[in-house]
């Protein structure tokens, strides 16, 4: 750096300086910590330097909420156009049965469009006023038997178990993130002390800073459940009060309770579904049947002869891990502990 | 298997983790990048439907050829550079410039004249910079905002650009001289604007 009167020019155009104030890692800060040490009749121009940088940098409109709109909304179609790049090969298809194609494609999303207003204002248990502007919701749904991972906006991270919902909004000015799920998901929430995450269900909502965390409230079941993993989480249960949660422990909220109650919880049984590992633990046979429904999207039909045998009835004990098996193998094994025959057709799972 | 996230990691791995066909790679890259893709490309191009569907070609082509790319480790580059191709192969290339709101250069003629003034709010830092990009041509503002803002190095800005390297440095050192007269002449003190959140 050769010493010259235009020394903050010199500064503010070299590259390994404007990293150094935007985006700095070890070797650059170490770099630059000798010069100072080297150069301490610098220190008066190095700061105007960096003064400069700074503000030419910090001024733009990525963060703007128009542009993040824009960026939740085109995402959106550059999913729909990879899904269908992975169904049909375009370049098969003439011309005409592409224009057919979009205009098909454009329908869908005018109805799922229209479908989305609808579902923000029947969504029960949420108030307007707690959400804000519904024009800035985005959805996320899984039907049944199917999974699904994402970045939200604000760069944490969703698995989203199947047949379950997450609405989110993009607000860069408000105070907090908040998110409505029904069903079940695990998050990876990225770190902001200043905006609290705040996941809300039909019963209870969540408030964390940044951490890890499973919640399972789907709307047919009589309870909610949170698993904290890492970090810190508060659950507020509509009629009981406030609980925290320290790592490895898990809030049970009974609908309509005044209580939350903690326990401990195991890792895999809570948060396996999202690796693909399927794992009952002490479960009824009317869970067991709910959870593999949603898992493999099939219906259980369950003769009425079967259904007043005295173990399907009482038994809450059935226990089991599957890592990524097929609906048949897991119906083998069930079938054998509770002693029953099965068949599968048309998506549909009899039981006799 | 916990964490899934890819903040902290290195461009090289998480583009590898793309090219290797990892979805959530890719929704990582978009999110991290879209947004300043979007206002960089509103800011050099007035029709904002294209440069909303070029955005989306980009990431979709990026998608669909993702087995056949190559190694990099500035993904911001790769991005950067292939934006501004796509909007130069639809616009005529001198149609790519640098705009800067007009009515905010005609409302600002008035209070930065000869007076001293406190900049205390970050609507206020907002409009002085917009108030000293309009002091430089179209070509300078396109340099320093792929510089600042999207924290390009020099030698990626001119291959962006389609320039030599010597005369981007030329471009921002004329620059910040005249940015620094500006300030002085005005007496406004870097050090209260920087500290504003």
């Amino acid at each position: 750096m050769p010493a010259s009167f235009e020394f903050i020019e010199e500064l503010v155009c070299d590259d390994r300086f404007c990293k150094y104030v935007l985006n700095p890692d070890g070797e650059t800060v170490d770099y630059w910590n000798e010069f100072r040490k080297n150069n301490p009749d610098r220190e008066e121009e190095i700061r105007e330097a960096r003064q400069l940088v700074l503000l030419l940098g910090n001024e733009n409109d990525a963060e703007d909420r128009d542009t993040l709109n824009k960026t939740e909304q085109i995402w959106q179609k550059i999913q729909s156009d990879i899904d269908r790049n992975n169904d049909t090969n375009p370049k098969k298809g003439s011309r005409n049965e592409l224009l057919f194609f979009s205009l098909k494609v454009a329908a869908v999303f005018l109805v799922m469009f229209l479908i989305s207003f609808l579902v923000v204002d029947i969504q029960p248990g949420v108030d307007e006023q707690q959400i804000g502007k519904t024009e800035n919701y985005f959805q996320r749904v899984t039907k049944y038997g199917q999974k699904a991972s994402f970045y939200l906006p604000d760069g944490s991270y969703v698995n989203l178990n199947a047949g379950s919902s997450l609405y989110y909004y993009v607000c860069n000015e408000c105070n907090t993130r908040e998110l409505i799920l029904e069903g079940e998901a695990f998050f990876d929430v990225k770190r902001d002390t200043e905006k609290p995450f705040i996941v809300k269900t039909n019963n209870l909502s969540a408030t964390v800073l940044g951490t890890s965390f499973n919640i399972k409230a789907y709307p047919e079941e009589d309870k909610t459940e949170v698993a904290l993993v890492t970090g810190k989480v508060s659950v507020v249960g509509e009629k009981a009060t406030p609980a925290v949660l320290t790592p490895n422990e898990m809030a049970t909220y009974q609908h309509g309770g005044l209580n939350t109650t903690i326990s401990g919880f195991d890792i895999e049984e809570i948060t396996g579904w999202k690796d693909k590992i399927l794992v009952f633990e002490d479960v009824s046979f009317e869970e067991l049947t709910a959870t593999l429904s949603r898992w493999y999207g099939v219906e259980f039909i369950i003769s009425d002869s079967a259904r007043n045998i005295q173990r399907f009835k009482t038994r809450k004990d059935y226990k089991g891990k599957y890592n990524n098996k097929s609906l048949e193998t897991v119906l083998e094994a069930i079938g054998f502990s509770y002693d029953f025959d099965y068949e599968i057709k048309d998506k549909k799972v009899w039981i006799r | 298997m916990m964490n899934s996230s890819y903040s902290g990691k290195d461009d090289l791995s998480i583009w590898r983790d793309f090219i290797s066909g990892n979805q959530s790679a890719l929704s990582f890259i978009y999110f991290k990048y879209a947004k300043y893709l979007l206002s960089y490309g509103y800011k050099i191009c007035r029709d904002k439907e294209l440069v909303e569907d070029k955005v989306q070609d980009l990431f979709v082509q990026l998608w669909a050829r993702h087995d056949r790319l190559g190694e990099t480790d500035s993904i911001k580059f790769y991005l950067f550079r292939s934006l501004r191709r796509k909007l130069a192969e639809s616009v005529k290339v001198d149609k790519l410039r640098y705009a800067v709101g007009l009515e905010v250069i005609d409302q600002f003629s008035g209070p930065f004249e000869n007076q001293l003034i406190e900049i205390e709010t970050r609507s206020e830092r907002k409009k002085l910079v917009e108030q000293l990009l309009a002091h430089l041509n179209d070509n300078q503002r396109d340099i320093l905002h792929l510089k600042y803002t999207v924290g390009l190095s020099n030698h990626e800005i001119a291959d962006i650009l389609c320039m030599e390297h010597q005369s981007v440095k030329n471009a921002v050192f004329r620059s910040i001289t005249k940015i620094r007269k500006f300030l002085e002449k005005h007496q406004i003190s870097l050090s209260t604007l920087t500290k504003i959140g």
